[in-house]
């Protein structure tokens, strides 16, 4: 169903602003180094966390770090104690999209959303300095998607927004939500469909979803990237019933991939959202696709497994017990547990290298190395044999990371980002 | 030397299990097994998994044994794994109770088997028994067991004698059995026996446990002894908790990452605790000072981390430590708040503003929650508020650019979005704000300005009994309460049990005629697991208070902001089917019983104001806690139970608390003992003192009812009732000498009492009042039935009996509590009138899942239809529920303050796709549009009837997926789609308030074509098949028609062997349409239309479903079982347009 959506805030002549203001930014940022950029949560819509840039990991240290006044807000607290009546010990949570600011990264600009202050900031990643600060209605809570001189992303408020890179200006916001009072939520106030998929960007349309109340319909989107405008090809709104849309979203050639957190990823026809169906194995916000166009999810409904599935068919394909995280290359997938760090072949199965791991949180790559979140300190490991091959001091617990342009970024449960450079 | 070389030729030569039970060793809730499988001739050695809590409580960090919980070895475990002619067992164990139990055994389940060992205690002595082919060995130590001390026991057999040590020393010896140790069925199990019942589990502390395939000497259990001596604790462990009058821990997070410990001694001594990270206690903090009330900071607590903590006690220079407790910073609900933050403005106002933020705050009382600034100015008084009351802050302003501007000022402070945020908006009378919601309103630039704003909607957004500061006369505007709402103060509304308290919800029935509130904390991990069956929570004053485990959590209702939290260790109680809950509230304090102790707690603020003592029990040899807390006027009526009495287990499925009473006393009866009181109380609720007190019998605590002045209970006489040691009480006796007992509440005089007359096998029974009545509800087990016995509460004289059959008997079926609302009594599944019995509804709202019912004025609250929270209305018996809500097993949603609150309390369930969050739900103004019609699909066309929602309410809609506002099209008659479609709709008040969009989705089906038949004849054909089963396709059949039939009659075709019939042809159908077809059968049948299979029934059960088909000719067959006679197979059909007919004969044809 297209539809025409009447909170749509469009700035005149943003697209002009956008292209002077975006060379402004290069321009003054100076020399950006070699490497490739991390413009979306987990580096791009497979959410792979995999950057082919090589580095040389022992030449980095702390450059700057970010301290937040306020801790992140979660949206959801949890995982239940225990389920004692199945007697399962150690839930996992399932809806921890925003235990810390995640951050994207472009050139020499950083940015984050931040779930305590309802804003959006711009950092020059060379020296942590503040460029720009944008003000949303609610807490942002997934990590920024940068396209074409643009900043994309959503809000409690209900707003998915775009804004000028380089500025912080805004280019346009859209709701497709009815007009409703807010409802405080844990001391602030949302919408009841708020955006919490963050906003997804390919081709030139940008997904998102709005709602979280299974009761109440929610909204799945695609709009012109450029304007906002719910009118074009490929754009539609498509209302939905008894869903929760929450986690970054995912995206192949034809499908939208929503996590749902405590119910299993929903999957839509990307070109004209129509829902197909769910995927097995549970709920949880940990996503990815492979390279060959698996996708994993997890950590499921119980003491944690991340679950592969033709993202086609959608049928199950394996498990893999205990998983938090994931990588997935051409020719191996790693695999993160609560001990340990294992490499994979994707065809047998077979492991290929087990390491054990105290830093079970989180994990990307960066050309031949590893970086695996922990509490208090990151930990690089050779992707070709598992070794330990440095660890990075950091505040709190390091379930945000990124790679981009020789800088590692990492985000902690304290609200700290920390960025370690040559 | 000596020493070592013996420990290590023991060691060498027989160790085959070995387990160490700390923290270290535990790994998803197994314990490994440290034996090294090199020095034994086991093949294999297996871990041990635990079955119920894991608790390590000592600083020895030692597994702490409650009663709950026991071990299993591996699956993989059989009896070849163990030694039949040579075994020594050894244990460092401490035994805090005065039951039976094991230690560790390998015995069969029944123990009329007799096969295994068992290494356990009788309840004073430690004992050990084997049961060899043809003969038994049974010893017990000579030295009886102090609770609380740590033991070295350690037991053998050489294949003729068996021996018992205790601390290395030889306690008893015998030969009675002789030859291999027969393990037959055996099962290996620690701190239970293969029963694994309640009753036998260990109560205490396990350190170690070794088994060797080999007889230890003396001298091997010497050394063994002596060598581990060290690692255990000298001094027996002081409970703090069991220690009489001494009470605590509790704990209260601050701000600063800090948290208070306080507890109480019996005589004055230091203040002294030790932490450190969860697992151990390595810190330790003491204030010399003697005191019986210590109270220890423990400073720097790490963000989302979790402590150990253990008090320390200290008389005459020796030291003893308490279990440890679990410190959580994740339930800081305080942390938020950024204490030392600097502030951006300066001068005279900035002082100014201080100064109004602190008259407001003082005059507005305990300042917590939400606050609104409506014109806020430079929000320097927004500021202020925040800052000195921790407040949460909303500045709301019509300048954009001030808006700017303030949030960067707030933001350079360090306070935004924690403490205060800024929004811009286009109007002060048109706030996006619920109404109901802020605990303070204020205008900054009115207060500091004198600016004048249109601020009329501020009453509105208020919360009840909230005050809004608007002008700078600093003259606070208060709002009233909201009409008709109402608290929830005990268990069940009020302690006259009804569940229900008199909250109107203004009226709504259905959750369309109420919205979120709000939504948040408390999460699931706050929270007991769903099935346990916790006390309710209640809500006083606009305050809703929340059991988690073992924490209270106070929110405000309206705005779901939490007030205050208290970490209150040992405050679990469960299963409130057979025992009363724990807490009360009043306007002023909440009672909670904790253990041998209640608690006042202030309800602003979460201070402990008092503790008091229940009553003395019976017999002075016995320890008694706090049992049933009701508050009546200035009174507390409390009760004295038994330690131990009430059930705080909440590991597996035992602890679902769902059982009959099948098998009294056997382990299928767990959980379905009655807790009961020796003694039933009343204190005065300021200082405590007891007023009067009414023993002399055991009073069962589910009956208990306080009403108008009066006390009503029953109680039990019987004398061995009286003498049993247990006051979870699952004797049948318990249903003798049965008394409904009415007491003066002023003085504890008797008014009445009546005899009574109850069956024995009662899984539940309550006692609840109504309108002058008194509501006695048992379930009976051998009958499947409820009986409802209504008395009159004045003389106990009788007024009308009923009974009728449960639902079911699972999943509360047979144990739902009733509910006395409206001159009703509902028990599911019936409606009574309170009166005189009659029947007036039979179509009560059915439960689904474990839960209970709680009502309004006009609907009932409850676990419904797919499991979700629902609501069913009592005028014209309608339903609606949550999707995805869930409520815990038993009583967890409430009506009242106005609203219906919904704690989380379904967390836990790994199952379920559950929400998983708190939230509130407040009744409308004006409710959304509804239609009139279900059918959300059609063929061509459809009208659309919306329904007005509220008197002289103007609906407006679009059909274009645009969100209709006050400029739609007004909605005057049905809306023809002829597409696909959605209506959007709103409805509009006068005034202009207007309802929530609602959403009607309607899919157009595209008909199937007609068949096109050159000159059908009349009539179907049939075939004969051999199938027993309905045929998979109809494409799979290769049909040999034996004949022509006018109609689909089995009976009347011919009789033969073949065990079904398939008619096939062609029916005629009147126009274009959705058609819904119907299949009935006494057999199994079914029904093609189109080649589709559309309907499976069996036995009589009808199916149907929609399909699309064009006017004209449709291939259809009917398949029929001829099992046995088929009697009444029909078939009918209906569209949007027609009701239910008949296929004719005349509508059948065939090619």
């Amino acid at each position: 169903m297209k539809s025409l959506k009447l909170k749509r805030y469009t700035v005149p002549f943003a697209g002009l602003a956008t292209v002077i203001l975006v060379s402004l930014m290069l321009s003054s940022c100076g020399s950006i180094p070699d490497g490739e950029d991390w413009p979306t949560f987990r580096h791009d819509t497979q959410r792979s966390g995999v950057s082919s840039e090589s580095i040389d990991v022992t030449s980095l240290s702390e450059s700057w770090a970010y301290h937040s006044p306020a801790a992140p807000n979660p949206a959801w607290s949890g995982p239940a104690k225990w389920d004692a009546y199945a007697k399962v010990n150690g839930l996992r949570s399932m809806r921890d999209y925003d235990s810390v600011f995640h951050v994207a990264s472009v050139g020499n600009s950083m940015f984050f959303g931040s779930s305590a202050e309802n804003t959006v900031t711009c950092i020059d990643a060379r020296n942590g300095d503040e460029r720009w600060v944008y003000f949303t209605d609610g807490p942002v809570r997934i990590a920024p998607t940068y396209s074409d001189g643009r900043l994309y992303f959503g809000s409690d408020d209900g707003f998915a927004y775009c804004l000028d890179a380089g500025t912080g200006e805004l280019i346009w916001k859209f709701s497709p939500s009815p007009e409703e009072p807010l409802i405080p939520n844990n001391g602030a106030f949302i919408s009841q469909w708020p955006v919490r998929t963050g906003v997804m960007l390919t081709d030139g349309t940008a997904y998102f979803g709005a709602g979280m109340l299974p009761w109440k319909n929610s909204y799945l989107c695609a709009v012109d990237a450029k304007t906002g405008s719910t009118e074009g090809e490929n754009c539609f709104t498509e209302m939905l019933d008894i869903m929760t849309l929450e986690g970054a979203m995912l995206a192949s050639d034809s499908r939208l991939y929503v996590t749902q957190g405590r119910v299993p990823p929903a999957v839509f026809d990307r070109s004209n959202g129509d829902f197909l169906g769910q995927l097995p194995g549970g709920g949880g916000v940990f996503a990815l696709i492979t390279p060959d166009s698996r996708i994993m999810h997890g950590p499921g409904n119980k003491t944690g497994w991340i679950t592969e599935s033709d993202s086609e068919s959608r049928e199950r394909i394996a498990q893999y017990p205990l998983g938090n995280a994931m990588l997935a290359t051409e020719d191996r997938y790693y695999i993160l547990t609560d001990t340990s760090l294992s490499a994979v072949d994707p065809e047998t199965r077979d492991k290929l290298w087990t390491s054990r791991s105290n830093h079970p949180f989180t994990i990307i790559m960066a050309g031949n190395i590893i970086f695996a979140g922990g509490d208090k300190s990151v930990a690089a490991y050779n992707a070709d044999d598992g070794s330990l091959l440095k660890t990075f001091d950091v505040d709190g617990r390091a379930h945000g990371l990124a790679f981009s342009r020789g800088r590692l970024y990492v985000s902690t449960d304290t609200g700290s980002i920390h960025c370690f450079s040559r | 030397m000596v020493l070592s070389l013996c420990m290590s030729q023991l060691i060498h030569a027989a160790v085959i299990d070995q387990w160490t039970f700390n923290y270290r060793s535990v790994k998803n809730g197994a314990f490994t097994n440290s034996s090294r499988p090199k020095f034994s001739e086991k093949a294999k050695t297996f871990n041990a998994t635990t079955h119920g809590p894991v608790d390590f409580t000592k600083i020895t960090s030692t597994l702490r044994l409650t009663g709950e919980t026991f071990l299993t070895v591996d699956e993989a475990f059989t009896a070849n794994d163990m030694p039949s002619d040579s075994l020594s067992i050894e244990a460092w164990v401490m035994i805090d109770s005065d039951s039976a139990g094991t230690v560790i055994a390998c015995s069969a389940p029944n123990t009329a088997a007799a096969s295994g060992w068992n290494l356990g205690f009788d309840g004073s002595h430690f004992t050990f028994t084997l049961h060899s082919a043809n003969a038994s060995a049974a010893i017990e130590s000579k030295h009886q067991i102090t609770p609380g001390t740590w033991y070295h026991l350690a037991a053998s057999y050489d294949g003729s004698v068996a021996s018992l040590y205790l601390d290395s020393e030889l306690e008893s010896q015998s030969d009675t059995a002789g030859g291999p140790i027969n393990y037959k069925d055996a099962v290996y199990t620690i701190a239970s026996d293969a029963a694994a019942t309640s009753a036998q589990k260990l109560h205490g502390g396990l350190f170690r446990i070794k088994v060797h395939n080999a007889t230890l000497s003396a001298e091997d259990v010497r050394v063994s002894f002596v060598t581990a001596g060290p690692v255990m604790s000298p001094e027996p462990v002081v409970y703090f908790e069991n220690t009489g009058a001494s009470a605590g821990p509790w704990l209260v997070f601050a701000a600063d990452n800090s948290a208070i410990v306080s507890w109480e001694t019996q005589t004055p001594m230091p203040s002294i605790l030790i932490y450190g990270p969860e697992g151990s206690l390595d810190e330790r903090i003491e204030n010399s000072t003697k005191t019986q009330k210590h109270s220890i900071k423990i400073p720097n607590l790490r963000h989302n981390a979790r402590y150990s903590y253990a008090l320390v006690s200290s008389v005459a220079g020796k030291e003893a430590v308490s279990n440890n407790y679990l410190c959580d910073t994740f339930f800081n609900y305080n942390k938020a708040r950024q204490e030392q933050s600097t502030s951006p403005f300066s001068g005279k106002r900035a002082e100014a503003a201080a100064q109004s933020a602190e008259k407001i705050i003082a005059k507005i009382g305990n300042a917590k929650g939400l606050c609104l600034d409506i014109g806020s100015g430079d929000a320097a008084l927004a500021y202020e508020i925040a800052r000195q009351s921790g407040m949460k802050v909303i500045a709301v302003d019509t300048d954009a650019k001030n808006v700017a501007k303030l949030r960067k000022t707030l933001r350079s402070a360090g306070v935004y979005g924690a403490q205060v945020t800024v929004k811009h908006v286009d109007s002060y009378t048109t706030l996006p704000f619920k109404d109901n919601t802020f605990n303070l309103i204020v205008s900054g630039s009115a207060l500091l300005d004198g600016r004048q704003h249109d601020l009329t909607q501020a009453e509105s957004l208020l919360r009840p009994s909230a005050m809004a500061f608007l002008d700078n006369s600093l003259e606070p505007k208060p709002k009233g309460s909201v009409a008709a709402s109402a608290d929830w103060t005990h268990q069940y509304g009020g302690a006259h049990n009804a569940s229900y308290e008199g909250e109107s919800l203004s009226g709504a029935t259905s959750i369309d005629e109420l919205d979120v509130q709000w939504i948040g904390r408390p999460g699931p991990r706050a929270m007991v697991d769903r099935n346990s069956r916790v006390p309710a929570p209640l809500s006083v004053g606009g305050r809703l208070f929340t059991q988690g485990y073992n924490r209270i959590i106070a929110q405000d209702a309206y705005n779901g902001t939490i007030l205050w939290s208290l970490e209150l260790p040992n405050s679990i109680r469960m299963n409130m089917p057979r025992d009363a809950a724990n807490w009360c509230a009043d306007d002023e304090a909440l009672y909670i019983a904790v253990r041998d102790k209640c608690l006042k707690i202030d309800v602003e603020n979460g201070a402990i104001l008092s503790l008091f003592n229940p009553a003395d029990g019976p017999d002075n040899n016995t320890d008694y806690d706090w049992g049933y807390i009701a508050q009546s006027g200035d009174q507390i009526i409390g009760s004295t139970v038994k330690t131990g009495a009430s059930y705080t287990g909440f590991w597996s499925g035992e602890n679902w608390y769902d059982q009959h009473m099948p098998g009294y006393g056997d382990a299928q009866g767990y959980g379905a003992g009655k807790v009961s009181s020796d003694i039933i109380f009343a204190a005065d609720r300021n200082s405590g003192e007891i007023v009067w007190q009414h023993d002399g019998s055991v009073i069962l605590n589910t009956t208990i009812t306080s009403a108008k002045g009066q006390l009503y209970f029953i109680e039990c006489r019987n004398r061995q009732i009286l003498k049993a040691a247990n006051r979870r009480i699952i004797d049948k006796r318990l249903f003798q000498d049965l008394y409904l007992v009415s007491i003066d509440e002023q003085d504890g005089t008797k008014v009445w009492e009546r005899k009574l007359k109850l069956p024995s096998d009662i899984p539940v029974l309550y006692l609840a009042y109504g309108e002058g009545s008194l509501v006695l509800v048992t379930s009976v087990d051998s009958k499947k039935s409820y009986e409802i016995m209504v008395y009159d509460s004045a003389n106990g004289n009788r007024k009308w009996k009923k009974s009728h059959l449960w639902p079911s008997d699972n999943h509360s079926g047979h144990m739902q509590h009733q509910v006395v609302v409206n001159g009703m009594v509902y028990v599911e599944p019936l409606g009574y009138d309170l009166t005189d019995g009659t029947v007036l509804t039979e179509n009560m709202g059915r439960h689904e899942g474990c839960a209970t019912y709680a009502a309004s004025s006009n609907a009932l609250i409850y676990r419904g239809r797919g499991r979700r929270i629902a609501m069913w209305d009592m005028a014209d018996e309608s339903f609606s529920a949550w999707d995805r809500l869930r409520p815990g097993c038993w009583l967890t949603t409430i009506p009242a303050a106005g609203m219906v609150l919904s704690p989380e309390a379904g967390g836990g369930c790994s199952c379920g796709n559950w929400m998983e969050t708190s939230l509130a739900f407040a009744p409308l103004p004006c409710p959304p549009p509804a239609v009139e019609r279900s059918r959300n699909r059609f063929v061509e066309s459809l009208d659309v009837t919306l329904t007005v929602p509220k008197d002289g309410a103007v609906i407006r809609y679009t059909l274009d997926g645009s969100h209709p506002d006050s400029e739609s099209p007004e909605y005057r008659t049905p809306v023809r789609v002829t597409e696909s479609s959605t209506i959007l709709a709103r409805a509009y008040l006068p005034g202009g308030a207007s309802s929530p969009e609602s959403a009607h989705r309607y899919h157009e089906i595209i008909p199937e074509e007609a068949v096109s038949v050159e000159s059908p004849q009349k009539g179907i054909r049939y075939a004969y098949l051999d199938a027993t089963e309905l045929p998979a396709s109809l494409e799979s059949l290769n049909l040999e028609f034996s004949g022509t039939a006018e109609y689909f009659d089995p009976s009347s075709l011919d009789s033969n062997s073949k065990k079904a019939v398939m008619f096939s042809g062609l029916i005629e159908l009147p126009e274009n349409a959705l058609y819904s077809f119907h299949i009935a059968s006494n057999e199994q049948a079914a029904l093609y239309i189109g080649g589709k299979k559309i309907g499976i029934p069996k036995g009589g059960s009808v199916q149907q479903a929609e399909i699309g088909l064009k006017k004209g000719l449709h291939k259809i067959s009917v398949f029929s079982s001829r099992n046995n006679t088929v009697s009444d197979l029909t078939i009918e059909y209906s569209t949007d347009g027609i009701e239910k007919l008949p296929v004719t004969d005349a509508m059948l044809m065939h090619e």
